[in-house]
């Protein structure tokens, strides 16, 4: 014999009540949804461009504590490392923050962080990047990275048109011939791409007049089969003093564990996610208890009747993950349309992942079952023939 | 006398009263939790300033942030000293460098400022003393708010042990020969003061070939007294557009004009200021959304009896007056407990991310004031549907 739906029914005997619940349900969820997604974003904008990275291994000084720092590891090291029978490729990567004063016409000269990359494409995960390189033949061009912010004076052009501001980077003109996407970060306010020539030429200064003889990043492609953290570990042997080499994901793990560690944002984003959950407990709990409360002579009847306390507790549990669910669906589109908003407006990357999805609808459903066993306490002290 | 209908419904189930002002109490809490970390980013901005010995400043037109002002020449100097409205015209310089752990040998971000010991520009607790520790470019003294991971001797802040201790600043070696008490907030974990002799050793920017070396990051003006700050502007402009070209475009501004640009940088240009900002918006949403359940509960709960009072001959104003007083009461009621849970989260938060958040007046109202508009339109939304109702439908 099929049973009555009892805890579906209930739900959804009121709509304008159930109609509360899930839009209080979806808030909660919301709520945290938001507080993840901006602890992720901020922690996730400085190692954007470690993910557009296509490579296996990646060696930094030992003194780079951070990315946006400038140590740096002597390129003679970096050759003797390109000998090892498991690299199949490698390339180095200069970063130049201080010495990078880009002026735009009309406004004041700004640091921007300017990448030298290999002329050769195959080095990125991203297709326009990969495609705009080969306009990089000339000494003097760089991609700009769209998401540069508004204070640098850039006026976008039309999908196809060229940037025609004047522009000049260390005092030395500068011609855009391409847009690429990276973002913004804590430090960097903006990014330009340049070949490994233009990087010397802009730059003559750097590494004592030497400007390529210093490395900031040695990226590495190994063969298929060797062990990334064999070889990882081979190569930092070759002068554990000044470089270290590790897989890309190690640094960027590295990355985010120092930015989380030098901002408050783990602690308080923490709080404020902890804030939703309560938010959602109580919502939660006063549309399971009003519905409770108001069916009590129902529920005492059928206590009366015989039904024990296990049916009692898994009505209150069904009810609960219905809301739960309820709720979540209508807080994930909400959130996507958010994280696009501000993804837009702020250029902070607003990711969603699977993992973030499952994270935050586990906490909703488990905010829901704790105040559905707060209310079921209620139904189980409650002796029948006092209910009505 | 009229019977008083809200609080009565109020007393009628304390219960839920006290779960309903428990909701609206978190409303307030959440709007005091992200003001306190949006006001703990404006802090940030002026940690510096306030300390600043004077009522004007002149920086450079590519300034970008307080630790990162770039320059202006130190030939300046004199030039305003000689205006008339001028009383003592002092330097400081600025920046963010690195810090090696004397202990462990780890690098870590720590803002840097540099002074002229004879002439302080900063007004910190015991400057007069401490600027005789600054004699020689190596010498520094350290904030003792800087965080442990920086390797104070004790384990937990720079004091007295650390003096005489050497480490690596820009790769440079330096002796501790103090302490003062400041904070930086949001801009770095630690802080170092120096001379400008030691700025220039340690500054990432020494090498720069686009970097004046004959140079501070601002320059901070003293008036006589009595000069209208307003005026002593113009005449220093005045000044500055006598000069050559290059001189002219540099920034003359008063103190609160310079607070108030770095606030917004911080509130606007920042990743961290952009995403408290719209934390505050949520929070008053969220707010406003439980107040609208809690309330719009209530309404449901009573439709009978609102009906009973409507078909009595109440106008639809006496039911308004009873959700709305309801709605007072119930913010009234959740207010006192909320400030005190905010004020512990604040000390919670201040303790495990080592930025200060305290509790201000301001804040205060502002909080109480949302919190009563916010439950006086959740009330008023509540009662909408059943003001148009007939009362024959609502039973």
């Amino acid at each position: 014999m099929k049973t009555t739906p009892l805890a579906w029914k209930n739900l959804t005997a009121d709509w304008r009540r159930l109609a509360l619940g899930v839009a209080g349900v979806a808030f909660a969820a919301l709520l945290m949804f938001m507080q993840n997604g901006f602890r992720n974003a901020l922690l996730d904008s400085p190692v954007q461009i470690l993910r557009l990275l296509r490579c296996d291994l990646i060696a930094v000084s030992v003194a780079r504590y951070s990315l946006p720092t400038d140590q740096v590891f002597p390129k003679t090291l970096f050759e003797r490392s390109v000998t090892d029978a498991d690299v199949v490729a490698a390339t180095p990567l200069y970063f130049e923050r201080p010495l990078a004063q880009l002026r735009v016409e009309g406004f004041p000269r700004r640091p921007i962080r300017v990448v030298g990359i290999p002329k050769q494409p195959g080095w990125f995960n991203d297709q326009t990047i990969e495609s705009e390189i080969k306009k990089l033949s000339s000494t003097g061009t760089a991609l700009l990275d769209r998401q540069s912010r508004l204070a640098y004076g850039f006026q976008w052009p039309r999908a196809g048109a060229e940037m025609d501001q004047a522009m000049q980077l260390a005092e030395q003109p500068l011609d855009v011939v391409g847009l690429i996407n990276i973002g913004a970060d804590f430090v960097n306010d903006g990014t330009l791409v340049v070949s490994h020539d233009s990087f010397a030429h802009f730059f003559p200064d750097r590494g004592a007049g030497r400007p390529l003889a210093t490395i900031d990043l040695g990226l590495y492609r190994i063969r298929n089969n060797a062990n990334p953290n064999a070889v990882a570990d081979r190569l930092s042997k070759l002068d554990p003093l000044r470089w270290m080499v590790m897989t890309r994901q190690q640094l960027i793990d590295r990355e985010i564990a120092f930015w989380n560690r030098q901002t408050p944002i783990g602690t308080i984003f923490f709080v404020g996610s902890m804030m939703g959950f309560a938010v959602g407990v109580i919502i939660c709990y006063q549309i399971l208890f009003n519905s409770i409360h108001d069916s009590l002579p129902e529920y005492a009847t059928l206590k009366a009747m015989g039904y024990g306390n296990r049916f009692f507790v898994l009505l209150v549990v069904k009810q609960s993950l219905y809301l739960a669910i309820l709720g979540f669906l209508p807080a994930l589109a909400t959130s996507w349309l958010s994280f696009q908003v501000i993804n837009w407006a702020a250029g902070l990357p607003m990711l969603f992942t699977p993992s973030r999805i499952a994270l935050v609808f586990g906490m909703t459903v488990v905010m829901c079952l704790v105040s559905g066993l707060m209310t079921v306490r209620r139904l189980l002290n409650a002796d029948p023939a006092s209910l009505f | 006398m009229q019977t008083p209908l809200a609080l009565k419904n109020l007393a009628d189930r304390p219960l839920r009263t006290i779960v309903s002002a428990t909701g609206i109490g978190f409303a307030i809490v959440l709007m005091f939790l992200q003001l306190g970390f949006m006001g703990a980013v404006g802090d940030t901005a002026v940690k510096v300033f306030d300390r600043l010995d004077g009522e004007l400043i002149i920086r450079s037109p590519e300034y970008l942030q307080i630790f990162d002002p770039r320059s202006v020449p130190s030939s300046l100097v004199p030039m305003i000293l000689s205006v008339a409205e001028v009383a003592d015209v002092r330097t400081i310089d600025l920046g963010l460098t690195n810090w090696r752990n004397p202990f462990n040998g780890e690098l870590r971000p720590v803002a840097l400022m540099g002074i002229d010991p004879e002439r302080p520009s900063l007004n910190i607790d015991g400057i007069e003393s401490l600027r005789k520790r600054l004699r020689q470019a190596q010498h520094v003294l350290v904030d003792s708010a800087s965080r442990a991971d920086y390797g104070p001797a004790d384990g937990s802040s720079f004091g007295i042990d650390d003096i005489g201790t050497k480490l690596e600043i820009t790769g440079q070696t330096v002796v501790i020969t103090g302490t003062f008490v400041m904070g930086t907030g949001l801009a770095a974990n630690a802080a170092v003061l120096t001379s400008h002799g030691g700025f220039n050793r340690l500054s990432p920017e020494r090498l720069s070939p686009l970097v004046d070396q004959d140079r501070v990051s601002m320059i901070v003006i003293k008036l006589s007294g009595g000069v209208d700050p307003v005026t002593a502007e113009a005449a220093i402009k005045e000044r500055l557009a006598r000069l050559d070209g290059r001189s002219s475009s540099f920034k003359v501004m008063s103190m609160q004009e310079a607070i108030d640009h770095e606030r917004w940088h911080w509130y606007v240009r920042t990743p961290i200021g952009i995403i408290f900002g719209a934390g505050v918006l949520i929070g008053v949403i969220v707010g406003g959304v439980i107040c609208y359940m809690i309330l719009a509960g209530d309404v449901i709960a009573r439709l009978p009896e609102y009906a009973t009072l409507k078909a009595i001959g109440y106008p639809n104003s006496y039911l308004m007056k009873v959700i709305l007083g309801q709605a007072a009461w119930l913010a009234g009621l959740a207010f006192p407990p909320a400030i005190l849970v905010s004020i512990a989260l604040y000390t919670l938060t201040s303790v495990y991310s080592g930025v200060e958040i305290r509790m201000s007046f301001p804040r205060l109202i502002l909080v109480a004031v949302l919190s009563m508009a916010m439950c006086g339109t959740a009330g008023w939304l509540a009662l909408r549907k059943m003001t148009k109702a007939e009362p024959a439908n609502l039973f």
